[in-house]
């Protein structure tokens, strides 16, 4: 199919909500429809897929997948979770959320409940914040998410709540069809003070060709505290768009660790802009691109206000013919005085095939800032593979310890050891794999 | 109001030092564009056909691209029909044989921006090509340079007497249609400079060219090609100062270099057009392309500049680093004060073995000033063991103004390594403080601060420059720095 | 020659001086001592003209003149010197350099003709060859990677140079070993003379062993609560400052 008609493709999806006799509860669903009708698809030209390569996410009409009963369950989610069986858990079967097999809570401070009822119900806190941030600098497939909203989340999380306990949130492909559009939606709310942390996971249960089109909006009140990890180890044929907003309020803090390890094709946006002062946002990054596989990690992080910092640090390994893109993307608005912002991005390219463009960005416009970015690409360095080997250590076994250790940096900040475990699990594979092919 | 913003304050109020007219009667085509223009001023250099041709060729290109809007920069569309393409000093045709003959005014003006041709002459020992607005009027130290071998001289008299050169290599680096400003450029260029130094041979003085824009409405579009063959050596020292005026002045250079085996070429400037007012107005737009080749192995090719002029820069000094072991080398400071904009920066294209190349970009932002550094590093498939370290440095004086870096790397050669660091400060109170507590006056000290900021790219500009330099440095932040 | 007459001084609407008096004559040289948060840096400060520091009631009258009408760059003119507790690097800039533009600076304010580079270096070389200085710290750029004893040596080097008339050492002593500490006492004791005075500022008393000051001031909550002689720091350094408190809950 050539890209005129996916394009007419995408519209008419979206044109179709409008013929459902859908209730619009949230005008900025309506909106949506409309800038699908108007925004065009991804392209070189702009600057913020400039490196991405385009044909896997515009290749394949994407059909909208259909809820399919029977086909997860209990025991496939028993194998998954990451947390204990007793924890609250969220889970998405390709998009939609089923009650039935997640944990729900039985106290009020925290809320899960699927978003299409918390609209219909007319709850004040969902209609204000839905597609607030994402309909900024909307590019096609934001916009089309939020046409196309289905059985996404809400998750409130009550103002002074403090949970010991993480909430995993499990996403899951699994379908007799292919070539279908997933299409997770997810909203956050941290209460005033609350403390939270979210243990999400992305995992395949069959390998099929999909597209995993997702959006996380993310409201941090004051003194909220979220912690936030990510793993994303989908199949080899899946293509994965994950765009997640951020909006913090005064001395609230978020750190997100991103992981990304499957899809063939995977782009991550990170969004993040600044409601009140004094306010801490990290973000760490890993991503591992083996063999016809590529990954984009996409940062914005606005600080349009004074007194708040950031930290974004990001990390990839690029074995086989792979490619990788990180574009860091950092502004300091005038009114952002007493501004502490930092940006790193380190990359060990392990193939002749592979490639990395990396562009770390600062537009600063504020004096009283400190500001910094650094970014590094190279191979194992020599002499440290000279050391290991000088004391015993098999050269497949020195690289391999070597990228474990530089990914390390970051896995290790995850917080939940089951989910750290498994990321090591997946990295020591993929290690392995590509090491009997040959790097 | 603290320290910082009173010394911007006072900044700010001071004018610009260079702010004179000279005036001189010019040889001016009416303002507008079209294949005529383009014949009047071929015909006006006794061009070759072939070169008529090729300017021909260029323009047609040109009608067909768009202005590029890529760059964080903002200016009013540029009206290229209301720009005399042509102008040349009455002077000129005269052809004066030694500085006697020149044009005393012309002179004069020289000497009011501390240029003094004759002492230039006796103590630097640096021969002199000034141009003033498009024609070279005078060139001095010929003959020694003659001995040499080397040829330098105006590029239209290169394409009567060397045509040869001028074939096989202009447009070599930078095409016809490379971009938009420099395919304007080769459709239009007035004159420039031409060096060609032969095999083996070190050029015995540094070159130089004063650059001048002096007529109302004249667009200034130098052409400079420069050809360091196998085993030579040049240093070449570009200048520039232009006197206050009403109207924006287009200018869009071009540049080429081309390094043979074993050849270096050190390629200096110092730009300082007239900024604008306050507001911007009446500064120079400065659209300027620059290009390296290191053809051929252990080839080094190294740019440094000193950007204090011009309401609007874009300027990217690049090096295709295509022999293996070759070098490439880029320094910069760039100041924006006032409402001065800058979008620069460079390329290294690693495409040989062992390349190497290192970036040291220092900005300094004042006033409104938005200062851009923009960077590609592109290291090739073939590229075995390239390397790249980039330095990137802002400095912000005062709230008002901007500094950001848009760096790109692209890497597709595991054995490479490419390191890029970035850092933004302001002149701390406490720098300030110590250095005032030591006796310095708050002047002397921010100075001080600036060209230890500045440092790294100051040593690599020849002695004399490097003094220049810093005194142009001074004067752009002057008011508190007399 | 110095005279602070109930001096009261604020940081970001912080008071950190309540009530501080102190006179100083040519030839003395005065300790003051104190615990951490006592005010010992802020005094420093205030009589270095930091502009951060606020000056909300009370005096200070430098041979004669009111010093707080002058700006720092000026009260280094008229011959106040400030060995800085943190010393301020400044990259790229050469500290040769740095110390020349200073010492001529302060030589064209008092009206003496300025050195050129060569009687500077045989000036500079004499004063490190004093301290037992090698040549090493001229080279780099002002304090930038120094260790804290390198920072501290060249402070002593500078003032060694500028040759001033009032000292003010600020915790020049803190973090130094046993060598560097010499040469620090060196410095001073070089300089003693009855035309110059000087204000230690130290946390400890162990550098009062090297330097013997005429009058030792304790300072607590922003004021000097006793003054005396040398026996005092001992008395200090034996009690500790916890003393301080009793003495002061006591009076």
């Amino acid at each position: 199919m050539n890209t005129p008609d996916i394009l007419h493709h995408y519209r008419q999806l979206a044109a179709d909500q409008t013929t459902m006799a859908h209730d619009w509860h949230n005008r900025r669903q309506l909106h949506a429809v409309m800038q699908v009708q108007e925004l065009p698809l991804p392209e070189r030209g702009q600057e913020s897929w400039r490196y991405t390569p385009l044909p896997p996410l515009l290749d394949t009409a994407f059909q909208p997948a259909a809820l399919e009963q029977d086909l997860l369950f209990a025991d496939d989610i028993e194998q998954l979770r990451l947390t204990p069986a007793a924890s609250l858990r969220i889970v998405l079967h390709n998009g939609f959320f089923l009650p039935e097999l997640s944990n729900l809570p039985d106290d009020g401070s925290i809320r899960i409940e699927s978003l299409r009822s918390a609209l219909a119900n007319g709850d004040k806190t969902v209609q204000a914040h839905l597609g607030e941030l994402s309909g900024e600098q909307s590019h096609l497939f934001h916009a089309l998410n939020t046409a196309m909203l289905g059985e996404g989340v809400y998750l409130h999380i009550a103002a002074g709540a403090q949970l010991a306990q993480p909430i995993e949130v499990l996403h899951v492909s699994l379908s007799f069809a292919s070539e279908y559009l997933a299409q997770p939606r997810l909203l956050v709310v941290v209460g005033e003070g609350a403390q939270a942390s979210i243990v999400e996971q992305y995992a395949s249960l069959a390998d099929v060709l999909c597209l995993n089109n997702t959006v996380t909006e993310i409201f941090l009140h004051a003194g909220a505290n979220l912690e936030h990890s990510r793993l994303q180890n989908e199949s080899l044929r899946t293509r994965h768009l994950a765009s997640l907003y951020v909006q913090q309020a005064e001395g609230s803090h978020y750190r997100n660790t991103t992981l990304a390890f499957g899809g063939a094709w995977s782009r991550t946006e990170f969004h993040v802009r600044f409601s009140g002062t004094g306010a801490n946002c990290r973000l760490n990054g890993f991503y591992l691109a083996g063999d016809k596989q590529s990954h984009d990690m996409h940062l914005n992080v606005v600080h349009n206000l004074p007194g708040c910092s950031s930290q974004s640090h990001f990390k990839g390994i690029l074995q086989g013919h792979s490619k990788a893109v990180f574009d860091g993307n950092i502004e300091v608005k005038p009114a952002a005085q007493k501004t502490d912002a930092r940006l790193s991005n380190a990359n060990l390219l392990l193939s002749r095939d592979a490639e990395i463009d990396t562009k770390p960005r600062l537009e600063i416009y504020a004096d009283d800032v400190q500001c910094s970015h650094g970014t590094t690409v190279g191979q194992i360095d020599e002499e440290m593979l000279f050391y290991l080997r000088s004391r015993g250590i098999p050269h497949a076994q020195a690289v391999n310890m070597i990228c474990t250790g530089f990914a390390d940096e970051v896995i290790g900040t995850c917080g939940w050891e089951s989910l750290e475990n498994l990321a090591r699990e997946v990295l020591a594979r993929q290690l392995a794999a590509a090491m009997v092919a040959g790097g | 109001m603290d320290a910082a913003q009173r010394h911007v304050e006072q900044m700010r109020q001071t004018g610009y030092a260079a702010g004179f007219v000279t005036s001189i009667e010019s040889d001016t085509v009416a303002p507008g564009l079209d294949e005529d223009v383009i014949r009047f001023i071929s015909a006006k250099k006794n061009e070759p056909a072939y070169m008529l041709e090729w300017r021909l060729q260029a323009y047609r290109k040109w009608l067909d691209m768009q202005e590029p809007e890529w760059a964080h920069l903002r200016y009013p569309r540029i009206d290229y029909q209301a720009i005399s393409y042509f102008s040349a000093p009455k002077s000129a045709k005269a052809a004066p044989k030694s500085l006697d003959e020149v044009d005393p005014e012309l002179l004069r003006t020289y000497e009011k921006l501390g240029i003094p041709l004759q002492e230039q002459k006796i103590l630097a020992g640096v021969a002199v090509d000034a141009v003033f607005d498009s024609v070279s009027v005078a060139t001095t130290f010929r003959k020694q340079l003659a001995d040499a071998g080397v040829i330098f001289c105006s590029i239209s008299e290169a394409m009567r007497e060397h045509p040869q050169l001028v074939q096989q290599y202009l447009g070599t680096v930078v095409p016809q249609a490379d971009n938009y400003f420099a395919a304007l450029n080769a459709a239009v260029f007035t004159d420039g400079t031409f060096v060609y130094i032969p095999p083996g041979v070190r050029c015995p003085m540094e070159l130089s060219t004063y650059f001048r824009i002096n007529e109302r409405n004249t667009g200034q579009f130098e052409r400079t090609l420069i050809i360091a063959d196998k085993g030579s050596y040049v240093s070449y020292l570009e200048g520039c100062t232009a006197p206050q005026r009403d109207e924006n002045q287009l200018h869009a250079a071009v540049v080429e270099l081309i390094a043979l085996e074993d050849a270096q070429i050190k390629y200096s400037t110092v730009q300082n057009w007239y900024p604008g007012d306050e507001t911007g107005k009446g500064g120079i737009y400065n659209f300027v392309t620059k290009r390296g080749l290191c053809a051929g192995d252990r080839a080094k090719i190294s740019w440094t500049q000193v950007e204090t002029g011009s309401a609007i820069t874009w300027k990217y000094p690049s090096c295709i680093l295509k022999g293996d072991d070759s070098v490439g080398e880029f320094y910069s400071v760039a100041v924006t004060r006032g409402a001065q904009q800058a979008d620069t920066g460079t390329k290294m294209f690693h495409i040989g073995k062992n390349t190497r190349s290192t970036i040291v970009s220092k900005g300094i932002s004042a006033d409104r000033g938005q200062n851009a550094y923009r960077g590609l590093v592109r290291i090739n498939r073939g590229a075995e063991n390239a390397r790249n370290h980039t330095q990137c440095d802002s400095l912000l004086l005062g709230d008002q103004c901007g500094a950001h870096t848009f760096p790109y790397i692209e890497v597709a050669n595991p054995t490479a390594k490419v390191e890029h660091e970035a850092t933004t400060s302001k002149i701390g109170e406490d720098q300030l403080f110590y250095c005032r507590q030591r006796g310095l006056s708050q002047e002397d000290a921010v100075s001080m601060i600036v060209n230890g900021f500045c440092k790294e790219v100051f040593k690599e500009l020849p002695m004399e420059f490097a003094v220049e330099a810093r005194k142009l440095l001074a004067i752009s932040l002057e008011g508190a720095v007399g | 020659m110095l005279q602070v007459n109930d001096l009261h001084a604020s940081i970001n609407g912080k008071a950190i001086l309540n009530g501080l008096n102190l006179t100083i004559k040519p030839g003395e040289i005065h300790a003051i001592m104190g615990p951490n948060g006592s005010g010992k840096s802020t005094l420093s400060k205030v009589l270095a003209g930091r502009e951060e520091y606020v000056v909300t009631s009370g005096s200070i009258t430098y041979q004669g003149q009111n010093l707080l009408e002058l700006a720092p760059e000026e009260r280094a003119h008229q011959g106040i010197f400030m060995a800085f507790q943190y010393p301020v690097e400044i990259p790229g800039v050469n500290n040769t350099y740095f110390l020349h533009m200073s010492l001529n600076a302060i030589r064209k304010a008092r009206g003496e003709p300025e050195l050129n580079s060569v009687d500077f270096m045989r000036l500079v070389r004499s004063k490190l060859k004093a301290l037992n200085m090698d040549e090493g710290l001229l080279k780099r750029y002002v304090n930038t990677g120094f260790s804290g004893g390198e920072m501290k040596r060249n402070e002593i080097l500078q003032m060694s140079l500028l040759e001033p008339t009032l000292a003010i050492l600020d915790e020049t002593d803190s973090g130094l070993d046993i060598d560097a500490l010499k040469i620090v006492a060196k410095g001073v004791n070089t300089l003693r003379s009855p035309q110059r005075a000087m204000l230690v500022i130290t946390h400890y008393q162990r550098l009062l062993d090297y330097i013997q000051p005429d009058v030792v001031h304790v300072l607590s909550g922003g004021k000097i609560i006793r003054s005396g002689d040398k026996s005092l720091a001992l008395e200090l350094e034996a009690k500790g400052y916890g003393w301080i408190q009793d003495y002061q809950e006591a009076a």
